[in-house]
């Protein structure tokens, strides 16, 4: 009888597991085609316990189903895949973001998404490819195109305005060459300027006392932002009018710490910098150089 | 047209959605533009005029690139340049090595030929330009002291080896010397032959990494030479993919690339035109892996009827709305169908291609072009509206087939890579 007992509670155990579980998948199926790799996940979970669940007619109804359900679950992954990037492009083209490209790379404005059908999720990227912002994002369209619009209107709202960013880097550059010892003119990596700009931009009371709390933080994809809006905003005031980026090399784009990449357009199209100088004389420019004020 | 010929097309569009190597004209659409700038500036304008230019062809998987190829192709043909049509891979022809490029260049040549057969396979190679060079010198001077005399004054190309090679393969032929040709053509090829061969022919170099590129402005340099126009090269980056694999692979293509447009304008290339299509220019020329800011600067312009002079040739923006241009090519198609199968299609066949359009466009995300998903689900109408001519295709049967050819396309490609992986 005590074996008898134990194999009852076992299969009661077992049953409970899979009814919670099936419970959480019939959720899932309000929703089917949008829903049909998470449904995946949630039935190989559904499956393995059905697998462990006593031999039993039970288990053999629960295995049809199981079966049943994962080709149900292909044809609403073609389903899917089909609609997929129709949705997300109505989605964006709302918010103004024109989508192009083809799968499994898109680009939308200044971002570009890489889709994996086959994981169920994406990785959202600032430029083509250049700095992931966000890596396994769920595969639903309506969430990709908020993600996308939210960081859109991020950057924008948050932008430094170019009068103030050509004065902080000038004044970075002038720090820089004289840490250096370099005369004006002398190319310094952009990089090395954007951690002055960030230590310039901060508040007094960071000052005071540095403090995490009081640190004004300035990432790099805010940076290449506004460097976009520097370069065509043909505003800039008097401090910044010798400014001048200097194109990567091939090895420089390589290394995130060597260069930045800037939009040239709302389109994406975009060139890597990897230095940056103060001209002597404003109308000095050489090949391959972009001058700011221009 | 000959049925079996339009048989034969519809038969390979309807399979894969690629074009064919023949009867292209049969369905272009929206391309004459571009093909005018070409043949009017470069075919007809600048290349007689011994310089050289560079286009960068890009549009989507399945959009539409090789069918412009092998227009330009055929354009080529038409005006007396020699043509290579190089389908570049990561096995077999990466561009990253220049050498393998090479080889597929030399193994593709063909010197114009009709475009509305298939061409025989023989009459492809370098093999078979040095066979009509004979023939066709031979037509102008019988007598063989004559044509040895032409052989001696033609002008030596960048690569006396190369030069000595091409005299040696004519004399051979001339001589009936088929073991000493047969030879000549391997080294042409470049593969290696016998020391003593080389020695007899007074061939010092090999075809190797440092010299492919010589033997390439060799090459044109010879094909000028020997009375054609010039040669067009057509690098066709077919697969989904690049051919170009890692960072440093990457890095030696674009410097090639580089070296190739740098080099077009100088007097070393005399006649020589090179489209390189691509799927995806940011595969190239942005991402990860390293980006060449120099050649993208130099790759910017935008070619166009206003601006010839501009590099890049985008396909997904030929001045066509997207559903008039299947509409259109649809039109083509069903003419090409009732061609290759006798007899009308049904009055549904107008609708069928209009709702497909249509939808097609809204597909445009596709992994697959909405262009090659339309041509292939067109096919599979017209060939159901044939066998039942009572067929309705409505908004929900063109979804349909539109989703079928999407998956089976999309297995196809994924049992491709998997066939090349393993």
């Amino acid at each position: 009888m005590e074996g008898l007992l134990a194999r009852l509670n076992s299969v009661a155990a077992g049953s409970q597991k899979v009814a919670k579980r099936l419970v959480a998948y019939r959720m899932l199926l309000t929703d089917p085609v949008n829903n049909a790799f998470a449904r995946e996940k949630a039935l190989a979970g559904v499956s393995g316990l059905v697998n462990q669940f006593p031999d039993s007619e039970l288990r053999e109804v629960l295995a049809e189903w199981v079966a049943a359900e994962q080709a149900a679950i292909e044809r609403d992954k073609e389903e899917f895949r089909f609609g997929f990037g129709t949705q997300l492009a109505q989605a964006l083209e709302q918010a103004g973001l024109k989508v192009r490209g083809q799968l499994p790379v898109l680009r939308a404005g200044m971002f570009s998404l890489r889709v994996d059908f086959a994981a169920g999720k994406a990785v959202i990227f600032w430029g083509p490819e250049v700095e992931r912002l966000k890596e396994s994002v769920r595969l639903v369209p309506a969430e990709l195109a908020s993600t996308l619009i939210r960081w859109s209107r991020s950057l924008k709202e948050k932008s430094m305005e170019p009068e103030r960013l050509a004065r902080l880097m000038t004044e970075g550059l002038r720090r820089v060459y004289v840490q250096r010892g370099l005369e004006p003119g002398s190319r310094v990596p952009l990089l090395e300027v954007l951690a002055e700009v960030v230590l310039l931009m901060q508040p007094k009371g960071f000052r005071a006392d540095p403090s995490r709390e009081k640190f004004v933080e300035y990432p790099r994809v805010r940076f290449s932002y506004d460097l976009f809006r520097l370069k065509a905003s043909g505003q800039l005031g008097q401090a910044s009018a010798g400014i001048r980026v200097h194109v990567a090399t091939f090895d420089k784009t390589t290394d995130k710490t060597s260069a930045l990449w800037v939009p040239d357009n709302e389109e994406g199209e975009g060139t890597y910098y990897s230095y940056i100088s103060l001209a002597v004389r404003a109308n000095e420019v050489t090949e391959g150089d972009t001058p700011v004020s221009g | 047209m000959d049925q079996q010929l339009a048989k034969a097309i519809i038969s390979k569009l309807g399979a894969t959605g690629t074009p064919p190597e023949f009867g292209i004209e049969t369905f272009t659409i929206g391309l004459e533009p571009y093909l005018a700038v070409v043949e009017e500036e470069y075919l007809k304008g600048i290349l007689p005029y011994n310089l050289s230019s560079f286009k960068l062809i890009t549009g989507n998987y399945g959009g539409g690139k090789t069918h412009f190829l092998y227009s330009v192709r055929n354009l080529a043909f038409r005006h007396n340049y020699c043509v290579a049509y190089v389908s570049l891979n990561p096995s077999e022809c990466p561009f990253d090595r220049l050498e393998l490029v090479y080889r597929a260049i030399v193994a593709n040549l063909a010197a114009p030929q009709p475009v509305d057969r298939p061409a025989p396979v023989w009459e492809k190679g370098i093999e078979s330009v040095v066979r009509r060079w004979v023939v066709q010198s031979r037509k102008a001077a019988d007598r063989k002291e004559v044509l040895l005399r032409q052989l001696d004054e033609l002008p030596v190309t960048e690569s006396t080896s190369f030069s000595n090679a091409v005299k040696g393969a004519f004399s051979a032929l001339l001589a009936e010397d088929g073991e000493g040709f047969s030879q000549l053509v391997q080294w042409l090829k470049g593969e290696d032959i016998a020391r003593e061969v080389r020695a007899q022919y007074r061939i010092s170099e090999r075809v190797d990494k440092a010299t492919a590129f010589r033997m390439l402005r060799s090459l044109i340099q010879w094909v000028h030479a020997i009375g054609y126009a010039g040669l067009v090269f057509l690098f066709d980056e077919a697969e989904r993919g690049m051919s170009i694999s890692s960072s440093r692979d990457k890095r030696r293509a674009l410097d090639n690339l580089r070296q190739l447009v740098d080099e077009c304008g100088n007097s070393r290339l005399p006649g020589a035109m090179f489209f390189y299509a691509i799927p995806d220019e940011n595969l190239l020329l942005d991402g990860s892996g390293g980006v060449y800011e120099a050649l993208k600067q130099r790759l910017r312009s935008v070619f166009s009827q206003t601006n010839p002079v501009g590099v890049r040739i985008n396909l997904e923006e030929l001045g066509i709305e997207p559903v008039e241009f299947l509409v259109g090519l649809g039109t083509k198609l069903a003419e090409l169908f009732e061609a290759a199968y006798g007899g009308r299609l049904p009055e549904e066949k107008s609708r069928a291609i209009s709702i497909l359009a249509k939808r097609a466009v809204s597909a445009f995300m596709f992994d697959i072009s909405y262009r090659r998903l339309f041509v292939v689900a067109a096919i599979e109408a017209f060939h159901r509206l044939r066998a039942e001519p009572g067929t309705v295709i409505d908004g929900k049967e063109a979804d349909r087939l539109l989703r079928v050819t999407s998956q089976r396309l999309g297995q196809a490609d994924r049992e491709k890579v998997e066939g090349e992986e393993y």
